[in-house]
């Protein structure tokens, strides 16, 4: 008996030999078999504006049960989440919060959405799974704020109980992935087009990083390819880096950058494009894309006008891609 | 010495392929800090989903 084991959960594809732990720091060959040390042990509880995902087009002024365990299975430079991603499960301050908990949490903290969030949902994919179906039976909803770097068979089934996911997509840029993430773009694209095709309500969100990923070229690559491949009416989030973890030697990224960026994605045809991380008059607005007004104003995470009523402008009557209510 | 200094550029490449297809390249865990953290409900050991055993780590290396 050889005692290793293969987990293809992710494209790492980690092979294991004995008390061998995976790249995601939360998967380890225990006694010849492959198990989680993170089901149920959250290290990150929080009732966050949906807001703060970001989600923009999913439930807007709702309150998302916010959910996240150590680990996860790409290790950027500039996480900025780095203080529980990049470390082991071990040596984070856990909770016991198995999935009926969660849910019973959500429901009497008013939350609409259970939020799987701030680390990697990937990694803690079977609570993620397990709390989601569970959820749904109790009339909450799922969402996740994924890296998108899991493998096909893994996320169809995930998706089946997911309703929105914001997927990071870190750059256009294969070599940036690898050489800033330790991962690769090709199985994110995918991902955000089968989750599309799963009918999950997908938007995006680009750190952009001073030098690294803000060429207007590499930009503009991007946004062809959501167009073509998710639709123009994929929300897209531009959010700012701050200097953070491994990577702290660049400066927080220009406002002007974010707000070049945002030209760019609705001068290639995006419908909806909104910066995040730092105040832009007006960049965190949604306006309707067929007669332009405004359909919902924040501040902020904060809500303080919504203008869509059955998922249509409520002066021209157009669809507005989401979930809203 | 050229023998010498190919099967040296032999190791290195190959070593380097495996560390990027992370094949088996962990790192070991100290199994009993994780049984008292289990013990004590700050962990899980539960299997998890989408995994198979396999007879070597070269023979099933991932993409």
């Amino acid at each position: 008996m050889s005692g290793y084991v293969k987990c293809e959960l992710c494209p790492r594809e980690c092979v294991l030999g004995q008390n061998q732990r995976g790249g995601c720091r939360s998967r380890i060959n225990y006694k010849g078999e492959l198990v989680t040390l993170v089901y149920g042990k959250p290290c990150a509880v929080h009732k966050d504006p949906i807001e703060k995902k970001p989600l923009f087009h999913f439930l807007p002024g709702s309150y998302a049960f916010s959910i996240a365990t150590a680990g996860c299975n790409l290790h950027c430079k500039f996480c900025q989440n780095w203080e529980i991603s990049q470390v082991n499960p071990e040596d984070t301050n856990n909770n016991d919060l198995p999935p009926e908990r969660v849910v019973e949490l959500a429901v009497s903290s008013g939350c609409r959405t259970i939020a799987y969030t701030y680390s990697e949902p990937v990694i803690y994919y079977e609570y993620t799974y397990d709390t989601s179906a569970l959820a749904r039976r109790k009339g909450i909803k799922n969402v996740l704020v994924t890296a998108g770097f899991i493998n096909e068979k893994p996320l169809r089934k995930l998706c089946r109980v997911i309703d929105g996911a914001n997927i990071d997509i870190k750059a256009f840029s294969e070599d940036f992935y690898r050489e800033i993430c330790s991962g690769s773009l090709e199985p994110v694209l995918k991902a955000c087009k089968i989750s599309v095709e799963m009918g999950v309500m997908v938007e995006i969100t680009n750190l952009v990083v001073p030098t690294l990923n803000d060429r207007p070229e590499m930009i503009k690559q991007l946004c062809g390819w959501i167009i073509q491949n998710l639709g123009p009416d994929t929300p897209l989030h531009f959010s700012r880096y701050f200097p953070l973890y491994q990577l702290r030697s660049l400066p927080p990224t220009p406002a002007e950058t974010l707000s070049m960026a945002r030209e760019i994605a609705l001068a290639e045809g995006l419908d909806y494009v909104y910066i995040g991380n730092v105040e832009v008059p007006e960049a965190d607005n949604t306006y309707c894309p067929s007669c332009k007004k405004l359909l919902v104003r924040r501040q902020g995470y904060f809500v303080s006008e919504v203008n869509i009523a059955a998922g249509k402008c409520g002066y021209c009557q157009a669809k507005i891609k989401g979930v809203w209510e | 010495m050229l023998l010498a200094t190919l099967l040296i550029i032999a190791a290195l490449v190959v070593n380097g392929q495996r560390r990027e297809r992370n094949l088996g390249g962990g790192e070991r865990v100290d199994v009993k800090r994780i049984e008292r953290l289990s013990r004590e409900g700050r962990l899980g050991i539960r299997p998890g989903e989408f995994a198979r055993k396999v007879q070597s780590p070269e023979e099933e290396a991932g993409p």
